[in-house]
């Protein structure tokens, strides 16, 4: 037991090795994986169950991060305004060990109190996050669905303003939901922001 | 210490108004006389009060707000020194743990030259958070606040490798050009390692 153990550690640890440099996560254009990860309702949730979405906004996001809490009010809107054809997925994929707060019982809680309509997800392997490229929080990755796949159509932040809502002049994720929606070309494809860095385990 | 200069020069003409009022009063001069020398030290007491604590405030203030024009001249250089910026923020608790490490650089090694450009007020366009910082960490690195908007215009003009997450450190050697950019938190040693590799 004890050497088969060692010989998976082993093993596990050559895959790591193997396999962690090369990827640097999606540009706006890769076919995107789906995934299947926990919802704080504690069921499965998968990009598959939605037969009618035309695509998808994914938000990598925590509790804990100033920047999500900034972004919260919009975040929720995004979701109430393209739930039919768009439907917002949230993942939290920071170490709930090395952020405290960021735990699945306190996602939980988050959800419940900002009465959340859509689903938020754990990442706990990190895996998700490391494969589509994610960095900071909140980071957006809208998906389009092309003959079956989804295609990556946006990468960055959701407008120009973190501080105020008000004063927004460029609503990036809408502006990319409502072009792919009207089956026009995205304008803008990639943007950054400053915001939280993903809280990754360490290795 | 320019504080206790302020502090000297107005305890000695404070005082001079208290012996001018005490004496007035032993020579039971007339009232209105008194009453102005009272007027006068009560003036003089305010505004010690005053300029005491306006000093105080801006001893505290030694992080100055920045343009990202000044910022990117200033990263071409030339310098004699090797720059290393770090990007943080009072928020960003791997920034504040890491901290530290920068302190000591700036401390340790005189070829080098530490700024921590702060990016506090891109969501908070209130600086006093920082300086308060600076201040109660006892901050010795030249701290400045970034004073620019719309991130997504100018990210990729520090360093195409940022993503925006902080914390984020560049090091670079202006002679030769060499860029080294840490878009994560650093361990210890681990800035030493790469000011020796960049200097070389």
């Amino acid at each position: 037991m004890k050497l088969s153990n060692s010989l998976l550690t082993f093993c596990l640890t050559l895959l790591f090795f193997a396999g962690s440099p090369v990827k640097k996560g999606y540009d706006v254009g890769d076919t995107a994986i789906d995934f299947k990860l926990k919802n704080v309702d504690g069921k499965m949730v998968s990009l598959a169950n939605y037969k009618e979405a035309k695509g998808f906004i994914i938000i990598f996001d925590c509790n804990t991060c100033p920047y999500s809490k900034a972004y919260n009010d919009r975040i929720i809107a995004l979701s109430k305004k393209y739930s039919k054809d768009f439907p917002l997925i949230a993942i939290n994929s920071n170490s709930g060990e090395d952020s405290s707060g960021d735990s699945f019982e306190d996602m939980i809680k988050y959800a419940k109190k900002k009465g959340y309509d859509f689903p938020y997800l754990v990442d706990a392997t990190q895996e998700i996050a490391k494969t589509y490229g994610a960095t900071n929080t909140p980071h957006i990755f809208v998906l389009n669905k092309e003959q079956g796949n989804l295609k990556v159509a946006y990468i960055g932040t959701i407008d120009d303003n973190p501080r105020n809502a008000k004063s927004v002049a460029k609503r990036y994720v809408e502006d990319a939901v409502d072009a792919l929606i009207d089956g026009k070309p995205v304008a803008t494809t990639k943007t950054k922001a400053i915001g939280c860095g993903i809280k990754w385990r360490d290795a | 210490m320019p504080e206790f200069k302020v502090f000297l020069s107005f305890s000695v003409s404070s005082l001079k108004h208290v012996l001018l009022f005490i004496n007035c009063n032993k020579k039971r001069s007339n009232f209105t006389i008194r009453l102005y020398v009272l007027l006068i030290m009560i003036r003089r007491i305010f505004l010690f009060i005053v300029v005491f604590s306006v000093a105080h405030f801006v001893n505290g203030q030694n992080a100055e707000l920045v343009k990202l024009e000044k910022l990117k001249a200033e990263i071409v250089g030339p310098s004699d020194q090797i720059l290393v910026y770090n990007f943080w923020a009072t928020w960003c608790a791997p920034c504040v743990k890491e901290l530290p490490l920068f302190e000591k650089l700036n401390e340790d090694n005189k070829e080098v030259k530490v700024t921590l450009v702060s990016m506090d007020i891109d969501l908070d366009p209130n600086p006093a958070k920082v300086y308060k910082f600076v201040d109660r960490k006892k901050i010795q690195s030249r701290v400045i606040i970034l004073d620019a908007v719309d991130p997504n215009s100018w990210i990729n003009q520090i360093d195409k490798n940022w993503s925006g997450a902080l914390p984020a450190t560049l090091i670079i050697n202006t002679k030769t050009g060499e860029r080294k950019f840490i878009n994560n938190a650093l361990k210890d040693g681990e800035l030493e390692t790469l000011i020796a590799e960049i200097k070389s």
